[in-house]
């Protein structure tokens, strides 16, 4: 579970630096990954300024927390950090959302779409490297040679030609890019900081107004904007067949398929993998579900599946037989999308992809893929909720 | 495994092979396996994986390869292969459903892992293959499709630096070493 702090809830922070719980001197330490370097730097400013509180900042990958109270990251950076219990998922805050955005020179046209960008591009395009940038490193379809792959945020900040986070996007001409999913930036507590107070006090900060104008300064659309999420109709309501390997059986806690089935109840219980309500697929599991009646593509989405731990991605296929052939609807799907109210996190797939009108029996397959004997929880591979049949 | 169970489990492979392709009825049960219709737990010893990038893919490498442990895992839900790089913690690790003729399952890193050639390598992918036995009795996957992620880098911090492809149409195989 990750918090939707309410914006309204106006920070409460003492105009002083907060002593330790065990008094370890020091700064709160945040570490930040490159693709959100400026919003760091603008929320450690803001909180600054009220709270007058030192903070170090620095940007880096979020593979590991040696030396970090804090994290401030995409929920894909933050997939190993948080399943493994290093960071704590219950007290983390969502800040929102950034969008990916073609960067051109001014005197340049607005692109209409992604490919018009890369035609009008005249040599290199710069790009978000590591776990962050893959889906637009996949989507641009452009040989390497074309392409400067970098998490470097002055050398990104300073292309003329870019496909970034708008977090990281310079001066030039911004259009924001429809289909590529925009990261899902997280603040996530380090289990074990010796500065709770600290980090007690930043969270709050975050709530607060003060935080909601330095994310939007930084390229951030804060989760109060986000669109209304559609309603759920209806949830799986049989399990036909599952599959989970060997190896995942026996270091997973969470085997049961029939969690998977009935409306999202999965809740954290109070620490590392302690969990109730949900069904890890381990390295490539999958189970197919009955949903009682053909799920009707309308529209947009039509079905939604409720993933609990952090933004693992998952793969739909869709039969009308439960011994298939199943079609792929959409594969490895980032499922990471905060859910109000929901302990889980979400992901939605549309009918429409897979060219077909209705389906009764879907298969939700795990698309982490994360090797099994390297893994080191109990939680291994997308852990699935629930799945949902949408209202048109 | 009886006939009868056998049979059963070809269905169940076969629905799991989907992806927009109509799926062919299970061959006839037969009591005794032979080249044409292995067992479950054929493929054991040493292996090359070989990863192709799809054929649209903008890759600096068309596929990368690499070698593998594999061991037959009986003791799921259904049988199963486990292939791994390394023990005990692997860097790339195969985790099959092992249906005797066909296999299907997830081939991952757990980050950039270096092939036999030298390129660093991510994976994050849905294999599925036929399996077949030769006349000394080795099993291989000798030509399989794979969904999912592909990225090359030139060291283990340059993920995606030499290409980053997300497609249905990647090629893998499982050949005796």
């Amino acid at each position: 579970m990750i918090r939707l702090l309410p914006l309204a809830l106006a920070a409460v922070v003492s105009g002083q630096a907060v002593a330790s719980d065990d008094g370890s001197p020091g700064p709160l330490r945040i570490r930040v990954t490159p693709a959100l370097s400026a919003c760091g730097g603008a929320l450690r400013d803001a909180f600054g300024e009220v709270s007058h509180a030192p903070v170090a900042l620095d940007v880096d990958e979020a593979s590991g927390v040696a030396g970090a109270d804090l994290l401030i990251a995409d929920s894909a950076e933050l997939t190993r950090i948080l399943e493994g219990g290093l960071a704590d998922e219950r007290t983390a805050v969502v800040l929102g959302d950034v969008a990916w955005v073609t960067v051109s020179p001014p005197e340049q046209p607005a692109p209409s779409s992604l490919a018009a960008f890369i035609a009008a591009a005249p040599s290199r395009v710069a790009i978000l490297g590591g776990a962050a940038g893959r889906e637009a490193r996949a989507t641009i379809g452009l040989p390497p040679t074309r392409l400067a792959v970098s998490r470097d945020a002055a050398e990104l900040r300073s292309a003329r030609h870019a496909l970034l986070p708008r977090s990281l996007a310079g001066p030039g001409r911004q259009v924001v890019v429809d289909g590529l999913s925009p990261l899902t930036v997280v603040a996530a507590p380090v289990i074990g900081s010796p500065h709770p107070a600290e980090v007690r006090s930043f969270l709050q900060f975050l709530g607060g107004r003060a935080a909601r104008r330095a994310f939007e300064a930084c390229g951030g659309e804060p989760q109060a904007s986000a669109t209304r999420l559609r309603s759920d109709a209806g949830y799986a309501q049989a399990v036909m067949d599952w599959w989970v390997p060997a190896c995942s059986l026996a270091h997973n806690a969470y085997n049961h398929p029939v969690q998977v089935l009935g409306p999202p109840d999965a809740m954290n219980t109070g620490g590392k993998d302690e969990y109730t309500g949900m069904m890890s697929l381990g390295q490539g599991g999958w189970v197919v579900v009955d949903m009682g009646r053909p799920v009707v593509d309308h529209p947009g989405a039509d079905v939604r599946v409720y993933q609990t731990t952090s933004s693992e991605p998952v793969t739909l296929y869709a039969s009308d037989s439960p011994s298939g052939p199943f079609r792929l609807v959409q594969l490895m799907r980032t499922c990471g999308i905060p859910s109000p109210g929901v302990f889980s996190n979400h992901c939605d797939f549309d009918l429409a992809n897979a060219g077909i009108a209705s389906a009764r029996y879907l298969r939700v397959e795990d698309g982490e893929i994360y090797p099994c004997l390297a893994g080191t929880t109990v939680t291994e591979g997308a852990d699935i909720d629930a799945i949902a049949a949408l209202a048109p | 495994m009886s006939a009868a169970r056998r049979l059963a489990f070809l269905a169940l492979l076969a629905s799991a092979c989907g992806d927009a392709v109509t799926v062919p009825p299970p061959p006839s049960p037969s009591p005794t396996p032979s080249p044409s219709s292995p067992a479950p737990g054929l493929l054991r010893g040493s292996y090359v994986l070989r990863v192709e990038a799809a054929p649209e893919c903008q890759v600096a490498e068309s596929g990368a390869s690499f070698v593998v442990q594999a061991s037959p895992d009986a003791t799921g839900r259904y049988p199963g292969v486990q292939a791994v790089d390394a023990l005990p913690v692997p860097a790339l690790e195969l985790e099959l459903l092992d249906g005797g003729v066909a296999v299907r399952g997830g081939i991952g890193t757990t980050g950039g892992v270096r092939s036999t050639t030298g390129t660093f390598v991510w994976l994050e992918l849905v294999a599925s293959g036929d399996v077949s036995v030769g006349s000394d009795g080795v099993a291989e996957v000798l030509s399989g499709s794979a969904a999912g992620f592909v990225e090359f880098g030139a060291n283990p911090n340059d993920e995606g630096g030499l290409g980053t492809c997300k497609s249905v149409a990647h090629a893998w195989s499982l050949r005796r070493q």
